[in-house]
């Protein structure tokens, strides 16, 4: 038997292991690392314990010491005799300090002469004693309780007083505002003031609070220069990046109705999220310090917005004014240290404040260390490392070449669109061009004679001749191809770069077989030509392994690339643009391959190297990046984080792509809009139903802009936004869309193909929750017979459309049949190999409650295990359903009497 | 109550003496420390819960601070302050549970109150979230069998309020592994309470 010591130290280990990882990922790690079951249940009994928000020992504690109201005091009718300026507890009130939403704080001083010490002594205010206020005080007492920080005023202890009446008792600061204190010092003083603000909000991050309410009353500076943070009273615990509170903010508000379930804030230094009452995130601490730094160096409010307008406004407000830099303030009011705010100071305030909370910086000690940047003279992240202000940058740097591309544009578009099929194509065609031509002239110096060519490769495709007829996107620039090959020996090199541009163009209509003929093409040209470390031969190579990828060829890819590297090394070096690209395509080979973990790893080395090579092409005056494919590597890293389950990361680098492309390509850009779309994906998987409606219905208006409504991603973005909506109970449009999203696959594809069953399938799972029986028989067997003739009667997916019909006998009451057509299905998907699937599970667990029902305890218990098994490892153990399948199997190994039962069963203590 | 209960001049010289010498090695002083410190404690905490003290304090890391200014010399180096502290934690634990557990006998027995609806409900399904504190030392015995360290490093933390930089420095171990310890042992006590329920249905 192996040692209860071995066995702890294995516990412990996996303990950690697992919460070193995402929650999402903890399952698959246990999987691997844990094969014993009775190990792996304490395991997970132990996470799920270490996820509860209650602490048993100290609630214990509490229990035990804080007096109840049943122990009545004997000395209750001397104590009432106290008046408010009385005595708490053994202190005496001085005089009253300081009023704030939940209560009054006193000055006060030990009676028992045992110390000499003043404290500050909290109280809830008179008249407003409530349950829902106690239980502030508490949890600001808890909260305090576990912070000790030189630069937040301590806790001594807390109690109730004879009344009953919860107070706090704090370490006094005797000090002035920061903000009035900061009055008469240098800059640089300030600056070193507010690092200790920082230090103090960033242990309280550390430790999971969030204060909500910083601003200089709540910042104090005693006579020795040391500055405190004070009044947690409305501060609250994060869990998983969200405030949690006892009042979750509805759209009701009044806040002087006492009754608000907003929770208090002050509108001068709250964050837009937090005066819409939305939920909150550290992020809200690290505006409001971000507005006290404003007000430290400029000596000024950023705004004044008073405490009159109702929270609607301030939030809209605090959204849409813009909110000049402190330096322009500054001058404003005629301090003549404006100057020194230019820039650096400039920068981090703004990134401090900026009003969506994922622009702002990533932690209270980012901002600090920006500062410290600026006070050495260093470079500032605010500033120097922001890929998107960078392209800003360049973008502005290279006005006159970019604008020369878009004027050719416009006379190229609207030229092809008198002449083309559909405005879709043309909307396609556009797009391509315009990027492509950003792209050539970014990636050439000689830019204006490009274009000139570019505009002769046109003329020689002599659209003249196609006057009269219709001529297609698709057939221009095929003329313009055999066109070049004419030209080649005009100028091999402007050939060959043209070679590379139209390989781009066919990559985006979805040709990667020509594309690669003519990346294959270029490189033949560009290798004895150019030197070795020239970017464009290298980048021709990432293309050719692009369309290997685009192929389905990823395994190929993944080779020549890794011989490509292999040459890049050897032959460059380990740093530059067309590393970056290599290492970019290799991420997105490995993606296909299903390897997101490889895959982020790469798309993180690729943003670095793209990031070195912006720096220094800024020095030297090139301009061979695109600051588009950097967010374009962003993005893919932000769908292998998805797949990796690391969400907020994921989410975050999303909202930047998305921002940046609106930014840089306008909102209705496929890329734009892609982006938008996995956002949307995202809030579906994390259940925020709401928002996942909203995005959903901004990708299908977009999508219908770009593409028309006829095109598979609208037909996707339907299905989904369907799905938000039944989740959110929008019953009628998410059945209108349903039926769309069917109506459009059948136009898109011919009946046969599986999208069009996929389609019906959605909507008959949706007519059968509706309860609409008849209706989803009929569309299930619509399902089965397309899928039937289209993949053969031996597919899994047929059995799907089975299990479908199954569930509908269900629901009729029809048992018997019902029973017969469950082990149907599992005879199917066992004969295929497909009963190791979610799908599966859903299966055995539905014969298993029927079995249940029966009384059959002994199959019930078999197919009911078989099926948590597969819960477990595809839905993972928290899933409601999961949980569902584990009670019925506790109930059947109960009525077994197996000896096993106490054991699968522990979990069920609590039930009867 | 009567204000001259707090111990004399030289039960302070006293404490602070045996803590020396208990740092110097002496187990001796150690057994000695033990009622000392006990009777301190169980004075505050009594005369709080009696509500002698309007509920002077509600915090075990408070009363040990308490005993702490009154036991002990201040000018004591910090070396010897944390030792009382870790002395204190073990202390302090025993008072609380004896507490508990007369408030438990005073509750089951005598039946001179009237059961109020609030009691029922302690009885209740209810319970499990909020374990008596009795049952948490129970859980503390058992975590010690299994990891006496980590048990320490709970008392430590709950009984006498220490920071994880003070108990890293009392356990002799690092920081990080005294908030790993921690977090295990919070993770493992809460499921000895009360089990897990499987997922939550959340």
């Amino acid at each position: 038997m192996e040692s209860s010591a071995r066995r702890w130290a294995r516990l412990e280990r996996l303990f950690h292991g697992a919460l070193d990882l995402p929650e999402a990922r903890r399952s698959a790690y246990l999987d691997r690392e844990c094969s014993e079951p009775a190990l792996r249940a304490d395991l997970e009994a132990l996470l799920a314990s270490d996820r509860r928000t209650t602490d048993p020992l100290a609630t214990a504690i509490d229990d035990l010491l804080l007096p109840s109201g049943d122990s009545s005091t004997p000395t209750s009718t001397e104590a009432s005799e106290d008046s408010v300026l009385g005595q708490k507890g053994p202190y005496r009130l001085l005089e009253k300090i300081g009023q704030g939403g939940l209560g009054t704080v006193y000055l006060a001083e030990r009676v028992d002469g045992q110390f000499q010490r003043q404290v500050a002594i909290k109280v809830v205010r008179r008249g407003l004693m409530s349950e829902g206020l106690i239980e502030d005080l508490r949890s600001e007492r808890q909260i305090l309780a576990h912070l000790e920080h030189p630069n937040i005023a301590r806790l001594y202890d807390g109690g109730t007083d004879s009344r009953g009446r919860p107070f706090l008792t704090m370490e006094y600061v005797d000090g002035l505002a920061i903000d009035l204190f900061c009055r008469t010092l240098p800059q640089e003083k300030r600056l070193s003031l507010f690092l200790d603000v920082c230090s103090a909000v960033s242990y309280a991050h550390r430790n999971l609070i969030i204060h909500r309410d910083i601003k200089p009353s709540n910042i104090l500076v005693s006579a020795e220069g040391i500055a405190k943070l004070l009044d947690f009273g409305i501060a609250s615990p994060v869990t998983a990046g969200r405030s949690i509170r006892h009042n979750d903010p509805e759209p009701s508000l009044n806040p002087l109705a006492g009754q608000d379930p907003r929770p208090a804030f002050t509108p001068d230094y709250a964050s837009p999220e937090q005066a819409a009452g939305e939920p909150l995130t550290t992020a809200t601490d690290i505006y409001s310090i971000g507005v006290v730094l404003y007000r430290l160096i400029s000596g000024q409010p950023p705004y004044l917005l008073g405490s009159t307008a109702d929270p609607e406004t301030i939030a809209e407000s605090l959204r849409t004014s813009p909110v000049e830099p402190p330096s322009i303030a500054a001058r404003k009011a005629g301090q003549p240290t404006w100057k020194t705010l230019r820039g650096d100071l400039d920068a981090i305030v703004g990134k401090a404040m900026s009003v969506q909370p994922q622009q702002r910086y990533g932690s209270v000690q980012e901002l600090a260390d920006d500062i410290r940047n600026h006070l050495q003279n260093r470079p500032v992240a605010a500033r120097a490392n922001r890929w998107s202000y960078r392209a800003s940058k360049f973008l502005r740097r290279h006005r006159a070449a970019v604008s020369a591309a878009t004027v050719m544009l416009g006379a190229l578009a609207f030229g092809l669109l008198a002449t083309l099929q559909s405005q879709q194509q043309a909307q396609a065609a556009r797009i391509t061009a315009e990027r492509h031509l950003a792209d050539l002239t970014r990636e050439q110096k000689r830019s204006d004679r490009m274009i000139e060519s570019f505009v002769d490769t046109f003329r020689l495709a002599d659209p003249g001749e196609a006057r009269g007829e219709t001529i297609t996107v698709r057939e221009l620039i095929d003329r313009s191809v055999q066109g070049m090959t004419t030209a080649q020996s005009v100028d091999p090199e402007l050939s060959a770069r043209l070679a590379l541009t139209f390989g781009k163009v066919y990559l985006n209509l979805g040709s990667p077989g020509q594309a690669q003929e003519l990346f294959e093409r270029s490189l033949t040209y560009f290798e004895p030509h150019l030197s070795a470390d020239h970017s464009i031969p290298w980048q021709a190579r990432s293309l050719v392994a692009e369309t290997l990828v685009d192929q389905g060829k990823s395994d190929q890819a993944v080779e020549q690339l890794e011989q490509d590297l292999l040459r890049y090394h050897r032959e460059v070096g380990t740093n530059g643009i067309g590393l970056a690209r290599l290492t970019h395509t290799l991420g997105v080979a490995k993606l296909h391959l299903d390897d997101p973990k490889t895959a982020a790893q790469l798309f993180r080395q690729a943003i670095s190297l793209y990031d070195d090579t912006l720096d220094s092409r800024v020095t030297q005056g090139s301009t061979a990046t695109s600051s588009l494919e950097v967010a374009e590597s962003h993005h893919r890293l932000a769908q292998a984080l998805l797949r990796l389950g690391e969400l907020e990361d994921a989410e975050q680098r999303l909202q930047q792509v998305l921002e940046f492309r609106r930014h840089e390509l306008g909102s209705t850009h496929p890329s734009t809009v892609t982006a938008l779309g996995d956002l949307a994906a995202l809030a579906l998987y994390r259940g925020r139903d709401e928002q996942a409606a909203e995005l959903y219905e901004q990708v299908l208006a977009r999508h219908r802009t770009v593409f028309g409504s006829h095109h598979p991603h609208v037909a996707v973005a339907l299905q989904n936004l369907a799905t938000a909506e039944k989740h959110l109970g929008r019953l009628d449009s998410a059945k209108q869309h349903l039926v769309e999203a069917v109506a459009l696959r059948r136009q898109l594809h011919h009946e046969a193909h599986p999208a069009v069953a996929d389609a019906l399938y959605a909507l008959a799972r949706f007519v059968h929750q509706q309860r609409n029986f008849d209706e989803a028989e009929l569309l299930y067997q619509q399902v089965l017979e397309q899928r039937r003739l289209s993949l053969g009667d031996q597919h899994p997916r047929v059995a799907l459309a089975l299990l479908g019909l199954a569930d509908v006998e269900w629901s009729r009451g029809q048992l018997q049949n019902a029973e017969q057509l469950y082990r149907q299905v599992i005879a199917r998907l066992e004969a295929s190999s497909s009963h190791r699937t979610v799908d599966a599970s859903f299966a055995y667990y539905q014969l298993g409650l029927l079995l249940l029902r029966d009384h059959r305890w002994q199959e019930a218990a078999e197919r009911l295990s078989t099926a948590l098994q597969l819960m477990q490892q595809y839905l993972g153990v928290d899933h409601p359903t999961t949980a569902k399948a584990r009670e019925a199997l506790a109930q059947c190994r109960d009525r077994l009497s197996d000896p096993a039962a106490s054991e699968a069963g522990r979990a069920d203590t609590g039930d009867q | 109550m009567e204000r001259q209960a707090t111990p004399a001049v030289s039960s302070t010289g006293e404490v602070t003496r045996l803590l020396k010498n208990w740092h110097a090695g002496d187990r001796e002083a150690f057994e000695q420390l033990i009622p000392l410190i006990y009777d301190e404690l169980r004075r505050l905490a009594g005369k709080h819960l009696r509500g002698e003290s309007s509920a002077l304090t509600l915090q075990p890391t408070a009363l040990v601070h308490e005993a702490y200014l009154r036991l002990v010399d201040l000018r004591l180096e910090w070396r010897g302050r944390v030792h009382f502290f870790a002395v204190a934690a073990g202390v302090m634990r025993r008072v609380l549970v004896d507490l508990a557990r007369t408030r438990n006998r005073e509750k089951r027995g005598g039946g001179q109150r009237p059961q109020s609806l609030a009691d029922l409900d302690l009885a209740g399904p209810d319970r499990r979230d909020r374990p008596d504190l009795s049952v948490i030392d129970q859980a503390l015995n058992q975590l010690e069998a299994r990891d006496a360290r980590k048990a320490r490093a709970v008392e430590l933390r709950y009984f006498a309020g220490l920071t994880n930089d003070e108990i890293a420095r009392v356990l002799d171990i690092s920081r990080p592994t005294v908030e790993r310890d921690l977090r295990l042992a919070k993770a493992w006590l809460s499921n000895f309470i009360a089990p897990a329920e499987g997922p939550a249905d959340s």
